[in-house]
């Protein structure tokens, strides 16, 4: 995973907003993930068209953090995710 | 109701009848008497039912859950519901049109059972000759654009191959894969002389299993870890409900992959061969 990798959404894996705990899950076999705000934000913008230097972009003028802070933390937490097979990068 | 006791799975258990005669089958001891089935309406009201107290996982099962006619409006409800839904199968009564239709309506993913990677062994094992069948139905849900689990319950006959399972689900191009030991409750328990593994074969099988890289490791379904800023949704134990003919409910306490701490009560359990 680097800022030039286009991560998308495991083909197992689908996001649900969860109106009882109002917060976004991720969901896949027999299992899921309750997400924290800033979770669920990456993961709403990992579409496979979206770069994530451009997620980071977006997310650092959203909280309106530094950047190189937002991209360790995007980075670390995409990396994560493909670890566990929930996300891909396409190139 | 408080997120403590909410229950986020529904395991369906919408028939007991089955093509397949696997000697640890999850059905009730005295599943003959079962005859009689909810019928579609009641099961269209359960849906809706769980959906409202918290479900977001739907795993539907069996037996065998492709003998029902009515699999096509549960899945459509169950889509409209926002439910993530598992359809948990043998594939051995699939017509590829019908998996096709499941698509369209928007089912999530389908296990499929392979008994062991030795085709007569696999047959041996569920009574019937269906391993090259189920291999090729594990083709189609991959060229419909399913992800596709592969169950393989796991005992003594088999436990030497979980090498040759991880190696067979790679090459059907499997997005996971789960290794279930065998639940010694029910049928399993009846035949567990023939079933229980030696200590040898256990460890044996741990190690070959922690021995593979990583990245070979990450779709298996045994041993995942907790995820870093995020909160495993199932990881407590009251967390899903299982729903069976009479439509009892029964805590459920063995779901989502944690095949070693079944605690041994007599609560049906999801995730084994359909």
């Amino acid at each position: 995973m680097d800022a030039l990798s286009r991560p998308r959404l495991a083909s197992k894996a689908r996001l649900r907003f969860d109106r009882k705990s109002s917060r976004y899950m991720l969901l896949y076999p027999e299992r899921g993930l309750v997400l924290n705000p800033t979770a669920a934000d990456v993961l709403q913008r990992c579409d496979g068209e979206r770069t994530v230097g451009s997620i980071v972009e977006e997310l650092a003028r959203k909280y309106g953090h530094e950047t190189p802070a937002v991209e360790r933390e995007v980075m670390d937490f995409l990396q994560t995710m493909a670890d566990r097979g929930l996300v891909q990068a396409a190139m | 109701m408080s997120e403590s006791v909410r229950p986020y799975t529904l395991v369906a258990e919408l028939t007991y009848q089955c093509p397949l005669r696997c000697v640890y089958c999850s059905n009730p001891l005295d599943y003959g008497r079962h005859d009689r089935e909810l019928d579609t309406a009641t099961w269209l009201r359960v849906l809706r039912e769980a959906e409202d107290l918290g479900v977001v996982q739907l795993n539907l099962t069996g037996g065998e859950p492709l003998v029902r006619d009515d699999l096509e409006a549960l899945i459509a409800e169950a889509r409209r519901l926002d439910l993530y839904t598992n359809l948990i199968t043998s594939g051995i009564p699939l017509r590829r049109a019908r998996l096709a239709r499941f698509r369209e309506l928007g089912l999530d993913n389908v296990q499929i059972s392979v008994q062991d990677t030795v085709p007569a062994a696999s047959d041996r094992i569920a009574g019937l000759r269906s391993f090259d069948r189920k291999l090729e139905i594990a083709g189609w849900v991959k060229e419909l654009g399913f992800p596709l689990t592969l169950n393989t319950v796991l005992h003594r006959d088999n436990l030497d191959r979980v090498a040759e399972v991880v190696a067979l689900a790679e090459r059907l191009g499997a997005d996971r894969l789960e290794l279930a030991n065998a639940q010694y409750v029910g049928w399993a328990l009846t035949n567990r002389a023939a079933l229980l593994p030696t200590p040898e074969q256990l460890e044996r099988a741990r190690s070959d299993f922690l021995n593979r890289p990583q990245a070979a490791q990450a779709f298996v379904a045994a041993g995942q870890q907790p995820l870093f800023r995020a909160d495993e949704l199932c990881a407590a134990g009251a967390e899903g409900c299982d729903m069976g003919l009479s439509g009892g409910m029964l805590p459920h306490f063995a779901v989502h992959g944690r095949g070693d701490q079944h605690p041994g009560l007599g609560v049906q359990r999801q995730g084994q061969a359909a």
